[in-house]
């Protein structure tokens, strides 16, 4: 009996979630956008791994004089570059800005190999080696935002005001309903796990074990709940030992 | 009441006891069960005795396409081609049929021996499109695709689902290993996870027959850099472009 209520609870859930997937599913894929532009900067910084869009956001804010320089991180080896199939992607990321209108001394290679947002946010802290008073502008997807602003929360702590993130300008897929377009639902559903792999990596102890922590508990009273739900009353329990 | 506690304690303690020995059979046998969660996205076809040849992704494609042109003298090399991305209007790159078309040509295929077949959207599904179109023109021919092997069994079902079953007959996949990563060990790297955590993203998309809408607007160049800026907030002006 308890076992089809609960079943039947489910379903109601689902079909419920279901009516109202136009209202809860779109601020999942806004909860990863932190864009937060603070312009004008010295650097705009665009990630790899969008060279249709990043690139071109960069040069934007070169041209209309809202920030100064270009960094670009330099790409690991894959094997279609190794077999001189394509060529490296920094290349054509300096190709793009340069095409757009970007002086080749307004472009700086940054040191280093770029493997994962952790090392690039690492790469782009070489800035403030040279310019601690520096101001970067990070150019990135808009899923990916909240990635690496957790990122720079942690590896440049001490810059953290110095650094922006501002998420591209979207048209490969409509972010009012990701979960219909191939390319929307891969790019938001790889960013939380992608996330939640951050977490487990990249966290402090005390962190990792406040959460762990808070879902243990939660997992205790939630359990204790059910059982007191599902325990005979005491009244009831006494009647039936008086019968 | 006592009796109902006697009752309770000794199933959460089965449950405990099973609940370890999933997780400690899951930890013995995580490299056969990892190797068959991979295995199930791999959909080799027979190799046929003669058929035109296609490629759309994976690792080596390019080198198994010539070798194919080589070993059949009366295949075709098809190529799709797709709406330019921003990237290959402005010439920062080449898309991947005019870099396929470019390796033909310096390993010295003749022109007629080559077919450019014109994909109209941007969409996943563009060369399974183009496909149709060249089967019914040509209803002697049979079409060996070259991709990806964990994106075989997304592309097999695919053209099942988009082409009649005759044409869908007429085409056989080979699968590629990617040189960093393969069925028995994608999770040792961040790559393979990924390419098989998309694989199934994409699969589970297909068999709930979600459809994929096409992209908001495919801005060009210059559309798309006004946008970003515009997306910024107030708005800012953009120099222009000194071709």
């Amino acid at each position: 009996m308890r076992g089809r209520r609960v079943l039947g609870g489910l379903l109601a859930l689902a079909v419920l979630m279901y009516l109202a997937r136009f209202a809860w599913l779109p601020p999942i894929a806004a909860w990863l956008n932190v864009s937060d532009p603070q312009l004008p900067v010295d650097f705009v910084v665009p990630l790899p791994g969008g060279n249709d869009d990043r690139p071109f956001a960069a040069a934007a804010l070169i041209r209309s004089g809202l920030a100064a320089e270009v960094g670009v991180l330099v790409n690991e080896l894959t094997p279609h570059v190794a077999d001189g199939l394509v060529r490296p992607m920094h290349e054509v990321t300096r190709e793009v800005l340069m095409r757009r209108g970007v002086s080749a001394e307004a472009i700086l290679m940054l040191e280093g190999t770029s493997n994962s947002t952790f090392s690039d946010i690492q790469i782009i802290g070489q800035l403030f080696a040279k310019q601690p008073n520096a101001t970067i502008a990070i150019v990135t997807a808009p899923s990916h935002t909240r990635r690496v602003r957790w990122s720079v929360d942690r590896i440049l702590p001490g810059y953290r005001d110095q650094v922006c993130v501002i998420a591209t300008f979207n048209d490969s897929f409509d972010e009012q309903i990701w979960w219909r377009s191939d390319q929307g639902l891969q790019v938001i559903l790889s960013e939380y796990l992608k996330l939640i792999f951050y977490w487990l990596a990249y966290s402090s102890s005390i962190q990792r074990a406040v959460v762990v922590g808070t879902i243990l508990v939660t997992m205790v009273l939630a359990w204790l709940a059910f059982h007191r739900q599902s325990r005979p009353s005491t009244s009831a329990a006494q009647a039936a030992d008086l019968a | 009441m006592n009796d109902n506690k006697a009752t309770k304690f000794p199933r959460t303690g089965k449950i405990l006891i099973g609940l370890f020995c999933i997780g400690f059979i899951l930890l013995v046998l995580r490299r056969p069960i990892l190797t068959t969660i991979a295995s199930a996205l791999v959909r080799p076809d027979g190799v046929p005795i003669s058929a035109d040849i296609m490629a759309i992704g994976g690792d080596g494609a390019s080198k198994e396409m010539l070798a194919w042109l080589q070993e059949h003298e009366d295949a075709k090399l098809l190529l799709v081609r797709t709406p330019d991305p921003r990237v290959v209007q402005i010439g920062a790159s080449v898309s991947d049929a005019q870099r396929r078309l470019a390796i033909s040509k310096s390993a010295g295929v003749p022109e007629d021996r080559i077919e450019i077949l014109i994909g109209k959207t941007m969409r996943a599904q563009r060369p399974v499109q183009a496909m149709q179109t060249w089967l019914s023109q040509h209803p002697e021919r049979r079409i060996h695709v070259l991709c990806d092997q964990f994106q075989s069994r997304g592309l097999r079902r695919a053209v099942n689902r988009t082409l009649r079953p005759e044409h869908a007959a007429r085409i056989t996949l080979a699968p590629l290993i990617d040189r960093r990563h393969a069925v028995d060990d994608w999770w040792t790297t961040r790559l393979g996870v990924r390419a098989v955590l998309d694989a199934y993203l994409g699969l589970t998309r297909s068999l709930l027959g979600w459809g994929s809408p096409e992209p908001p607007r495919y801005l060009t160049p210059d559309q798309y850099e006004q946008a970003f800026l515009d997306s910024l907030g107030p708005s800012f002006s953009l120099q222009p472009v000194r071709k």
